[in-house]
């Protein structure tokens, strides 16, 4: 660029001035003698005010709460079809995918083509028919939940929180998917409690039922492809001992024993505590020292952002099993948080950049974004998944985010991308 | 200005961090003062203030332009500070939090702005900066924070990451995104192509 403008001096010249003209503009001294007004009145608050405030805000919280109780979920669509039919609702998609979200926190992502009834909603769950198609169900779990799913003659009953439904009509056929948790499928004769890392196939021939259970993914590559947006991807040492499991329950999968003594040890690792690294911005020191005290155990009393420090430096030394395992820790541990929401991200750029699974990787930026959509990584979550959307082909839908994208952040470094998409 | 291993330009020698090498107390001060913080001690929200107020006023000045509201800003920096201390796992990076803090409020003012267009820098400052603050409100406010932060305050790739809650990666993306955006718009603006074509004034 022949004339661009010499940042370099530029900043610095700018700088000065802005430094000249601070005080006049803003007097630390009355800002200061501000904020003691603050600090001594904080200070000073009597503890009769304080009980008087709680007291008052457990009123509150227990209206609140008795209001939540009963009060029915809401509910909004997004690129869906909604048409009243009697007391539901029918919610169809057409070429791109949809989804649905529920005032507490659960969402459902509608395949595309796909026909789905919201039959009826009450303050702890809904009733959800599906009538064609597929879905992905990702249900906030608690000691109250009634969410039931039905599909033709099955019925499926929540007892954990996330898993896939796809119902062919025609052949009458339910494929299930359990991605997290647990749920109980009924119907056409058949009971049957699935577990997270199972699918099923059901058909119902004249009342009559057939099930093709398969305990765990056939592979390591459709493992990756199918892996749960909150549950632990297996490392890639972890999957035999995964596929040899006998329970239809699998415990996540674990860093190995031996994991601290293979991992890298900078020379400056040296007995630093991890958290000291990791305050210093030496997160691949952080990692070496964490690991050399045995990795499992130090996250175990990590604070959500430690946990995050440690996928960084774990990622900058080469071992993603232990990153993703620092992050699906945050999840479990924080779920809720903006942390729990960065490390749905970060495990989306993982299987995305490291172990090309597009699938996790489109689950954990929708993850991303449903969690945080004005977060700060929403704009690289969105750019990701249009990339993901045109690496599987899925154009019309690729299409739809880059108009999104566009709208949102029409200079953005997905911005090219998009527009080129959207050339006629 | 030196040039960093991803070519994001870092500003060096004419502009060291005086203020924060001189202000900001020693790591066993933060760890005293958070503890006093956290047992309510108003000695410790002043001394907090005392260490940290320049270095924050800065930051806050170097995402947002010399604005008129700034000390309402320096205020909320630090009632939020004092408010959340308990969220502040490791007294030791203190002064790195309240900088996470400062880019949650800069990034609230920053949209309140676009929100409110007659909401403008003070008449103050000169062309020039007037001209750097028009170009960097057309970038994206995650772009214009970080490329504030690296660019013209000076921090470490790690600190820019550390406070806007990104990996150091993603810091680094959006810093070379930033310049190269900000260099673009920098085009349309006649006091930065005079003074890039007249030398430094």
């Amino acid at each position: 660029m022949s004339r661009c403008v010499p940042l370099t001096t530029l900043v610095e010249q700018v700088a000065r001035e802005q430094d000249r003209a601070l005080d006049d503009v803003a007097p630390i001294a009355a800002a200061r003698a501000r904020f003691e007004r603050y600090a001594v009145r904080r200070a000073r608050r009597e503890p009769w005010v304080l009980a008087a405030c709680v007291a008052a805000g457990a009123l509150a919280a227990g209206s609140l709460l008795l209001w939540y109780q009963v009060r029915p979920l809401g509910y909004e669509t997004e690129r869906l079809e909604v048409q009243p039919v009697d007391s539901a609702n029918v919610l169809r998609s057409h070429a791109s995918e949809g989804a649905v979200r529920f005032s507490d926190g659960s969402g459902l992502q509608v395949g595309a083509d796909a026909t789905v009834r919201i039959e009826s909603v009450n303050a702890h769950g809904a009733v959800v028919r599906l009538d064609h198609g597929s879905l992905l169900a990702s249900v906030v779990h608690t000691r109250h939940s009634e969410w039931t799913f039905l599909a033709g003659p099955f019925e499926v009953e929540i007892i954990g929180t996330s898993f896939e439904l796809t119902w062919d009509a025609r052949d009458s056929t339910l494929n299930v998917s359990v991605r997290e948790g647990a749920i109980r499928v009924s119907g056409c004769s058949v009971g049957s409690r699935m577990y997270a890392g199972q699918r099923a196939t059901l058909r119902c021939v004249a009342g009559q039922p057939e099930m093709n259970l398969s305990a765990v993914p056939p592979s390591p590559s459709s493992a990756s492809e199918s892996a749960p947006p909150s549950q632990p991807v297996p490392s890639p040492e972890s999957r035999p001992s995964r596929l040899s499991a006998s329970g239809p329950r699998q415990a996540p999968p674990q860093p190995e024993a031996t994991d601290a003594a293979s991992a890298p040890e900078p020379a400056d690792a040296g007995t630093s505590s991890w958290r000291e690294h990791a305050a210093a911005g030496r997160m691949k020191d952080a990692y070496a020292a964490a690991a050399r005290d045995g990795f499992e155990k130090e996250c175990g009393s990590a604070s959500a952002r430690d946990l995050l420090d440690l996928a960084d430096g774990a990622l900058l030394s080469g071992r993603v099993d232990h990153a993703t395992f620092a992050l699906m820790q945050t999840r479990s541990k924080h779920a809720g948080t903006a942390a729990a929401s960065t490390a749905a991200y970060k495990l989306g750029r993982i299987a995305f950049d490291q172990r090309g699974a597009l699938g996790d990787a489109r689950a954990w930026f929708q993850a991303y974004l449903q969690e945080a959509p004005a977060g700060t990584l929403a704009r690289e979550a969105a750019g990701r998944l249009i990339e993901i959307d045109l690496k599987t082909g899925n154009q019309a839908s690729a299409k739809d985010r880059a108009k999104d994208y566009l709208q949102r952040w029409p200079q953005g470094p997905h911005a090219q991308l998009a527009r080129k998409l959207l050339e006629p | 200005m030196d040039v960093d291993s991803t070519g994001a330009l870092v500003r060096s020698g004419a502009h060291p961090r005086l203020a924060v090498v001189c202000s900001a107390p020693a790591p066993d001060r933060s760890v005293e003062i958070v503890r006093g913080l956290l047992a309510g001690q108003p000695w410790a929200a002043m001394e907090m203030f005392d260490a940290y107020a320049l270095d924050v006023r800065r930051v806050l000045t170097r995402m947002l332009g010399v604005d008129a509201e700034l000390n309402d800003l320096l205020h909320d920096v630090f009632v939020q500070a004092l408010e959340g201390i308990e969220r502040l796992r490791e007294p030791q990076r203190l002064r790195a939090w309240l900088i996470g803090i400062c880019v949650h409020v800069a990034r609230g003012r920053i949209r309140k702005r676009r929100r409110c267009w007659w909401m403008i820098l003070l008449a103050g400052d000169s062309e020039l900066a007037a001209a750097t603050y028009r170009v960097l409100d057309r970038l994206e406010p995650e772009d214009r924070i970080v490329l504030a932060l690296r660019v013209l305050e000076g921090l470490e790739m790690n600190e820019v990451a550390a406070a806007c809650g990104v990996s150091r990666s993603t810091a680094k993306r959006r810093v070379a995104h930033a310049q190269a955006r900000f260099r673009e718009l920098s085009e349309a603006e006649p006091a930065l192509r005079e003074w890039a074509e007249g030398g430094e004034a």
